[in-house]
């Protein structure tokens, strides 16, 4: 790896991308991002990669800065060192409200669970708890409630 | 003798109107080039998703997922229609409706228990009239919807599909091909009928050169388990969009051709109140002569 980060310079492109627009999209160190089943962490010269993304903290590192955000599930690509983070949902971590997010997965555990399908569902309400909060709270939606987003702190044991 | 009074009073009241038409072309325009650039933003997204189930299929991975799967037996239908709130859209509405009437009628025949929802003052309305109340209705998409709205609303479908309370869906929009060109039509959104891009797996591939080895993580097969579901709220999320950018097209085409009604109407009214006018002064002279002509008689 040495090699490659040498003709790389040893920085990355973070870009990150929810359905309604392009977030971010700049130079990196260190990209950390929070996989299915783990957190990965992804530096220059990364062997090409698609995953599957969970809920929890994406931080990017460049020199002394760190920008944190809230990812809710979606993908990740890593090809020639450009890192695509396609997510449903991004937020700066600094903007998330724990006590709307404890809020909503008591109201996600309460839900039904007794058929497979339904603690699949159960299992995404929970994951999402934190979403559509920050925004409007205008009119509602299809059935679900507005809510707020969850804490990345009770997420991310890890931190 | 027409009174030259009350046609300079419609005149001025033409006026106003177009005043107002003018104003309202303006806003449609301010807005749709708005929504415009969201419309291109949200591209982005379903640029790359298309990339990646591109490369998923390249991987060799089978593309099978419940949510693909048509049901053999169509108990129950939803069909979504989406129009606006406001109405000063020439046909927008009402070739909606139209197509969504015609879909829900077919409906009545494939599937023994429908359900019909309605995002949009002017399609509430339009079916209350024709008799059929929408079950569930929305009035809170505008002409900037959001993907975390619109992904509640998806994720209410997916769910209902997937516990089998509904076994198909089908979206009423107005689809947006062009500036100059948009289209009322009915699309059958569950079960999907394909994954973006599944269908042209080599278009992705030659744009990157060499083909590359992708590491999945976890798997490909779990990745595909997201990607469906995760498209069709993007596709859901383009209806909205598409009706958006459509309505404000539709609205700023109608108001530019009440504004140019309302020029041609103007023109015709000064005619007549000048024809009138001088009729009413030659008339006037005549009587001041003929009076002259009797006084020296």
């Amino acid at each position: 790896m040495a090699e490659s980060h040498e003709t790389t310079g040893g920085t990355l492109q973070c870009i990150v991308v929810t359905p309604e627009t392009t977030i971010l999209d700049e130079p990196a160190e260190f990209v950390a991002v929070p996989l299915y089943d783990g957190e990965l962490g992804i530096a220059a010269g990364h062997t090409p990669l698609l995953g599957r993304l969970g809920y929890g903290e994406l931080r990017i590192r460049k020199g002394a800065s760190l920008q944190r955000f809230y990812v809710d599930g979606g993908f990740v690509e890593v090809v020639d060192d450009v890192v695509t983070v396609l997510t449903n949902n991004a937020m700066p971590a600094d903007q998330v409200d724990p006590a709307v997010a404890a809020e909503r997965l008591s109201a996600a555990l309460a839900r039904p669970a007794h058929t497979p399908e339904l603690m699949e569902i159960r299992d995404r309400w929970w994951r999402s708890r934190g979403r559509n909060c920050g925004s409007r709270g205008t009119g509602n939606n299809g059935g679900a409630t507005a809510v707020g987003r969850p804490a990345a702190r009770i997420l991310n044991p890890m931190e | 003798m027409v009174n030259p009074r009350a046609l300079d009073r419609r005149r001025r009241s033409i006026r106003s109107i177009r005043k107002i038409t003018r104003t309202m072309e303006l806003i449609a325009t301010a807005r749709f080039k708005k929504a415009m650039d969201r419309a291109s933003a949200a591209t982005a997204y379903t640029r790359r998703i298309t990339q990646l189930v591109a490369k998923l299929a390249q991987s060799g991975l089978e593309v099978s997922h419940p949510l693909l799967q048509p049901r053999p037996e169509i108990k129950h239908a939803k069909l979504l229609v989406i129009t606006s709130n406001r109405g000063y859209c020439g046909g927008y509405n009402g070739n909606v409706v139209r197509a969504a009437a015609a879909r829900w009628n077919d409906l009545a025949s494939a599937a023994p228990k429908r359900s019909l929802e309605v995002s949009g003052k002017r399609g509430i309305g339009a079916f209350k009239y024709r008799g059929q109340a929408a079950d569930v209705t929305f009035t809170h998409f505008e002409d900037k919807p959001t993907f975390a709205e619109v992904d509640v609303l998806a994720t209410r479908y997916l769910d209902e599909y997937v516990t089998g309370q509904i076994d198909r869906l089908d979206v009423a929009y107005t689809v947006f091909q062009s500036a100059g060109r948009q289209a009322a039509t009915v699309e059958t959104l569950l079960p999907l009928s394909s994954l973006a891009g599944s269908g042209k797996p080599a278009a992705g591939a030659e744009a990157h050169g060499p083909t590359k080895m992708y590491e999945f993580l976890p798997s490909a097969k779990s990745i595909l388990e997201e990607i469906v579901p995760t498209s069709f709220k993007v596709k859901v999320f383009k209806c909205f969009l598409d009706a958006a950018v459509s309505e404000q097209i539709a609205r700023m085409v109608a108001m530019k051709a009440a504004t140019e009604n309302a020029d041609k109407l103007i023109k015709t009214l000064s005619r007549h109140y000048n024809r009138a006018r001088q009729g009413r002064i030659t008339s006037e002279l005549l009587d001041v002569i003929g009076g002259v002509e009797a006084l020296k008689g």
